[in-house]
């Protein structure tokens, strides 16, 4: 037998549960008892198969692992009542009562640590699509939700009369706009249907915005009609930059049911007012004296 | 009633095969968290599939090849290691020096670089519990297959020893 044979032979020799057949083994034997250089790494492999046999099976085992096990392998066991006959596969009777005790022990079995980790590793992509589908939606929302400009809003003042004001539904929408402007000078004005906000448009729900409908006195003149539209700042397109009604500069006429009309718009905090007087600048001149005059 | 087929709990195996059940887990893994992970899904495993254990000596074998399916079948859904092709690995000097030491994580760290084909058969033979045949029926592979691989592991685990021993400390 040449020398590779032979190491081959006894490096699988090993710890002597190779199992090779006798005749391989002695005829490597022999070789190594007539070959000092094959002894001598025979030798040193067995040696060193000692040391790395050794070093490998010292593992420490983790501390209570053991016993982690066994309290689930007893609450399995317990809940199954699983112990079998090794051989027959021979499961004891179920007695009545079994199945649901089963249920019952198997709650509190750890599930293994890997399962748990993957689980929470998998629920990340899952998380991350609810928050892009989460934003999606509020800005699909946010782009259908109805934008008004000050010329819109003019054309829905354009359609309604005092009478028709009156056979309005009170408004429902926002209650930033459900209120006249803070101004001492609006309460000196007539408000014939009263102070309560009526809603625009009549078939939206909840409404868009806020309508009153006002009446400017005069002895010498005959009293003048207007409208003021009360919108959520959030629901215009571009919201006037006038900061009041001084401020505002008046739009061309419109004929509307309250007469031809002249218009202004101004943003004041969180909405923007839409004022319509019927007549033309006199008109707007002079809802601006009254406002302007201290309240008496 | 033959001893052998008598009544047994998975309990009572646990209690006798842990140590061997985890450090082949730990050998084959090479960390301590997912060893203890792998025993747990193994034994478990185990439990569901009592009936099939066809006599009490030969429980050893059936739980380490319990754990090296769970081990491959976690393995598998993930990206495969690098590892080295064993057939480039050159023969390893005649003689390592007697005064070589043997540490357990450079001995970790050969074996995670060892395909599991050849990891195997080295662990369960150092671990000096089985039989080749026990191995090769482990693994569901031929003697001689077995033989051969860990005739290449060994020498791949020699080579590079031999490496480690002559690389300067850092």
């Amino acid at each position: 037998m040449d020398c590779r044979t032979a190491l081959e032979i006894l490096d699988c020799e090993g710890t002597g549960i190779s199992g090779l057949p006798e005749a391989d083994l002695a005829a490597a034997e022999a070789h190594l008892a007539e070959c000092c250089r094959c002894a001598a790494i025979v030798d040193n492999r067995r040696w060193l198969d000692r040391k790395i046999g050794r070093s490998l099976r010292t593992v420490n085992l983790p501390r209570g692992g053991r016993q982690r096990l066994l309290r689930q392998l007893a609450a399995l066991e317990t809940a199954a009542n699983t112990e079998v006959v090794i051989g027959t596969g021979i499961q004891p009777a179920v007695a009545p009562g079994t199945v649901e005790r089963a249920n019952v022990v198997k709650a509190p079995v750890e599930e293994p640590l890997r399962r748990q980790r993957r689980m929470w590793r998998g629920l990340v992509p899952v998380a991350a699509c609810l928050v892009v589908a989460a934003i999606g939606f509020f800005s699909v929302i946010w782009l259908m939700t109805p934008r008004w400009s000050v010329e819109e809003v003019r054309l829905e003042l354009a359609k309604i009369s005092f009478d028709s004001l009156e056979s309005l539904r009170d408004y429902n929408g926002d209650a930033v706009a459900n209120h006249l402007p803070a101004d001492p000078g609006w309460q000196k004005l007539e408000w014939p249907t009263g102070k309560a906000a009526k809603g625009l448009p009549d078939g939206s729900n909840p409404h868009q915005f806020a309508v009153y409908g006002f009446v400017i006195p005069g002895r010498q003149r005959r009293p003048i009609s207007g409208l003021l539209a009360v919108i959520p700042r959030h629901r215009m397109r571009a919201p006037p930059e006038a900061q009041s009604l001084s401020e505002a500069s008046a739009s061309d006429y419109l004929p509307a049911r309250i007469g031809e009309t002249v218009s202004v718009a101004w943003t004041d905090g969180d909405v923007v007012y839409v004022c319509m007087v019927e007549g033309g600048a006199d008109s707007l001149d002079v809802l601006k004296r009254i406002l302007g005059a201290p309240a008496a | 009633m033959d001893e052998s087929r008598r009544s047994v709990s998975l309990s009572e195996l646990a209690r006798l095969h842990y140590p061997l059940v985890y450090r082949y887990a730990f050998r084959l893994c090479g960390s301590a968290e997912e060893a203890e992970d792998l025993t747990q899904q193994a034994f478990l495993t185990a439990h569901r599939r009592l009936d099939q254990l066809r006599d009490r000596e030969s429980a050893k074998a059936w739980l380490c090849a319990i754990l090296r399916n769970t081990f491959l079948t976690r393995v598998s859904s993930r990206r495969p290691p690098r590892m080295v092709p064993l057939q480039l690995v050159a023969e390893p000097a005649d003689e390592l020096p007697h005064d070589v030491v043997v540490d357990s994580d450079e001995l970790q760290q050969v074996l995670s670089e060892l395909p599991e084909e050849f990891r195997t058969p080295l662990i369960l033979f150092y671990f000096d519990e089985f039989t080749y045949r026990e191995i090769a029926e482990q693994m569901n592979v031929p003697i001689g297959t077995v033989m051969s691989r860990l005739a290449r592991a060994k020498s791949y685990l020699r080579r590079r020893l031999e490496t480690m021993q002559s690389a300067p400390a850092r």
